[in-house]
């Protein structure tokens, strides 16, 4: 098999500074650079830890980013890499690379590739390697291929527990100081409490304002495009603890307030508004706004950017690992996709009773069996208690080549045709 | 099976029908309870204990039409989950008064999920299973077996005493024991009972009162012991089958019949059912969770190395030729170790075969070609006629 020069981060650096230079008059909201600049610098900083002589961590997905920060390493998330550099690239030869390996190809791609990106050298080599269960199973089993894959990079596996109560939020706050005792061990430096309680509660107040710009989301017109749903998962994901996190959704905020008490919506004339009730379609990002365009659906909510209740996690603040722990119980995505399917199917209720929508889109990821077998249920649900129709379309979240746009909007103007009926 | 060992004769009368059996309607007859159990990491001896019987969902030895499941567990479901969920949609599992899940998978919790949302039983009970194997964790597990034991006890209207665990940890223990002699008699050249007759002896284990199944298995033992087993073919490729669930012992007959001996396995309905013993001499919920989260693990679990270990154990101990690999499509954690196993058993120099199933399949044409092969190649490398 030939392989063509795969790409790496640097190239998906370049790519998002093209997309700048290319679209910046372009976009609807003032914050999208910022987030775009953002995401440039926090992939840059991985690329420069070796030459600077800082302890890079490459980790798996939904981890308290705030522990890495506070202890001075450099954080690496790997599924976000892997969906950034997918806006971009299309993810064949990785496949490929993961088939010859022998990884079967039920795996879910987004692992499969990683696994592949690791073992092409598609990242910098990590320093060490920190992985959990948040929120598949191919999370601890991709991290434990990867970790083995990076030539037995030292590895930490956090077990985050199924149910959350007293005692499973003990043990998961054991399992986050065994986490800071491996980082300190790696890196030879002490954990500076007093710098991890001051990121939690900078960490806090972006949950404060995700929880404002959530409630501004609700408005009707819909004042965030497109172009934002991602941004505000994003830098959470990767930012969380960093003063930087904090004015970028002080802005958005701000952008969107504006926006609501002018009354400019996502698109010009909303005809609908959509719910994610679980992830946006990653392998081709401009769905969304071919949607906005073709039906005038705009997407209010979706399950990565919705907090569970009133996302309230800092309750003790001299106990930062303390309230890291019960961040999880109520973080987008952590706790719908890893606990029991009725939590999550309530809080699909919510949303879209919350959120007023007219419809809501499954984008059914097949390599992603926890979040599908919840379908019927959450489409029932939404059916009988909002009279919310809900499309499923089979798709996967990187491999372009499961599914054509075509075939896409064929099902969608289906689906769009029969929400203008009900709207009549 | 064909054999003519009278005790397997009897077993076969006594363990057919599925999933209900004589014994499952026995014990209804007498008023008393019967508790699914999905995934092995669920203690049968707090629901014996509780005067319950416990019983493991699965499927048996068919692979089963699964549409009614899939409108409500999706395709990519694994066909393991999609079964246990269409049985039970088809009223097969109603003679079950209560369900317990351990989530120690995707397609485990969400098959718990969907029987609860959509067919529940009086009693319904899921909690975690912690994935390592150090001390907090066994806490945390013991906390977990602790709620499921007032949870069982509250259902039951029963005190589940130490002295009741203690005996039903006796009576597993023995069964333990059993089955581990059956497993003794495998290294013999031939072995003398067949791997798909093994595979049905220990899911008989799952499905009936335990004492009974240990004086049937005891009985078994003595005429295998004194020679009186059923005829087996002579010195033939000895496999050992590792990966995902696996019930249907027609599957292993099919590579049986080709000229080899399934002569040990690394399986949940095998060796990683009943290796080891619970410890006697323990507080018994503590002995309980010990046991559970220690013994032979799946692949869920980490470090994978453990899981290793107990292959390459299994391989010596039983002087395997070569290994058949299975993985039930969508089941993850094995499909990530598969690349893994493979290496490392070619470091060893020991061929594998690797199949991609769906859950229940028999013997199908392509399987049956593959595995033609891989016996004929092992053939050639150890000179076995």
């Amino acid at each position: 098999m030939t392989i063509a020069r795969l790409p790496e981060v640097q190239d998906l650096i370049d790519h998002i500074g093209r997309l700048i230079e290319e679209k910046k008059d372009a976009y609807q909201l003032k914050s999208t650079i910022p987030y775009m600049r953002l995401m440039t610098q926090y992939f840059e900083r991985a690329v420069r830890a070796k030459g600077e002589g800082k302890h890079l961590v490459a980790h798996t997905t939904q981890l308290p980013v705030e522990i890495f920060h506070a202890m001075d390493v450099v954080p690496f998330f790997i599924e976000t890499y892997c969906l950034f550099l997918n806006f971009f690239e299309d993810f064949q030869e990785f496949l490929g690379i993961a088939a010859e390996h022998g990884i079967p190809s039920e795996i879910c791609s987004v692992h499969r590739v990683t696994d592949a990106m690791v073992m092409t050298g598609a990242f910098p080599q990590a320093d060490s390697f920190v992985f959990s269960n948040l929120v598949c199973d191919n999370t601890p089993k991709g991290g434990e291929s990867m970790a083995e894959l990076l030539n037995q990079a030292p590895s930490y596996f956090l077990d985050r527990p199924f149910k959350l109560t007293a005692p499973h939020m003990a043990y998961w706050k054991e399992e986050l100081e065994g986490l800071v005792s491996f980082l300190e061990e790696q890196t030879g430096r002490k954990m500076d409490y007093d710098r991890l309680q001051e990121m939690v509660r900078i960490s806090y107040r972006a949950t404060e304002l995700c929880q404002e710009i959530n409630e501004l989301r609700k408005a009707v017109p819909g004042p965030l495009p497109a172009e934002g749903l991602f941004a505000q998962a994003a830098v959470y994901w990767l930012l969380a603890g960093l003063p930087e996190a904090v004015q970028f959704f002080e802005q958005l905020r701000d952008e969107l307030k504006e926006r609501v008490s002018q009354g400019i919506g996502a698109v010009q004339k909303e005809r609908f508004r959509i719910i994610y009730p679980f992830v946006a379609p990653f392998w081709d990002m401009e769905l969304m706004d071919v949607m906005e365009e073709r039906y005038g659906a705009v997407t209010v909510m979706d399950l990565l950017g919705h907090w569970r209740g009133k996302g309230e996690w800092l309750v003790d603040p001299s106990d930062p690992l303390g309230n890291l722990a019960r961040k999880s119980s109520v973080f987008p995505g952590s706790f719908h996709l890893h606990g029991p399917m009725e939590e999550y199917v309530e809080d699909m209720v919510r949303m879209g009773r919350e959120y007023r929508a007219d419809g809501a889109i499954f984008f059914a990821h097949i390599g992603c069996r926890q979040a599908c077998a919840t379908i019927r249920a959450i489409k029932d649900e939404l059916q009988s208690q909002l009279e919310i129709p809900m499309a499923v379309i089979d798709c996967d979240l990187v491999d372009k080549a499961f599914t054509s746009r075509k075939e896409v909007l064929d099902k969608l103007d289906g689906f769009f045709e029969m929400l203008e009926e009900q709207k009549r | 099976m064909t054999g003519s060992a009278t005790a397997l004769a009897e077993w076969r009368e006594q363990a057919q029908g599925f999933p209900e059996n004589r014994f499952i309607r026995e014990w209804k007859g007498q008023g008393r309870k019967v508790i699914g159990w999905v995934c092995i990491y669920v203690p049968e001896e707090i629901i014996y204990a509780a005067g319950m019987l416990p019983y493991r969902v699965s499927g048996d030895n068919e692979e089963l039409e699964l549409k009614k499941a899939e409108s409500f567990l999706y395709i990519n479901t694994c066909s393991f989950a999609r079964t246990g969920f269409q049985l039970a949609l088809e009223g097969h599992y109603d003679f079950l008064d209560g369900l317990v899940a351990g989530e120690t998978c995707d397609g485990a919790r969400r098959l718990y999920d969907v029987w609860q949302r959509n067919r529940p039983l009086p009693f319904m009970h899921v909690y975690g299973i912690p994935r390592k194997f150090i001390d907090r964790s066994v806490r945390i597990y013991r906390t977990d077996l602790e709620e499921l034991k007032n949870r069982l006890e509250l259902f039951a209207g029963r005190e589940i005493s130490p002295e009741l665990l203690r005996q039903a940890i006796q009576v597993y223990n023995r069964g333990r024991r059993l089955l581990r002699a059956l497993y003794e008699l495998r290294k013999m050249d031939p072995p003398p009972l067949s791997g798909a007759e093994v595979l049905e002896v220990v899911k008989a284990a799952m499905r009936m009162p335990r004492d009974s199944y240990n004086a049937l298995l005891e009985r078994l033992l003595a005429e295998l012991s004194a020679g009186n087993g059923p005829p087996q073919p002579p010195s033939k490729i000895r496999l050992m089958v590792l990966g995902s669930i696996l019930n249907n012992s027609h599957f292993l007959q099919g590579i049986e019949e080709v000229g080899a001996a399934v002569v040990t396995d690394e399986l949940c309905t095998g060796t990683r059912y009943f290796w080891g013993e619970v410890d006697e001499s323990l507080d018994p919920m503590e002995a309980l969770a010990r046991y559970y989260l220690n013994r032979p693990p799946c692949a869920r679990f980490q470090p994978n190395d453990r899981r290793f270990e107990h292959i390459f154990r299994m391989i010596e101990e039983f002087k395997v030729h070569g290994v058949i690999s299975e993985i039930v499509r969508y089941c993850v954690p094995y499909g990530h170790d598969k690349p893994f196993i493979k290496e490392r058993l070619q470091q060893r120099d020991l061929p594998v075969l690797e199949l991609d199933l769906e859950y229940g399949l028999g013997h199908s044409g392509q399987v049956r070609t593959r595995v033609e092969a891989f016996i004929e190649m092992l053939k050639i490398r150890h000179g076995i006629g």
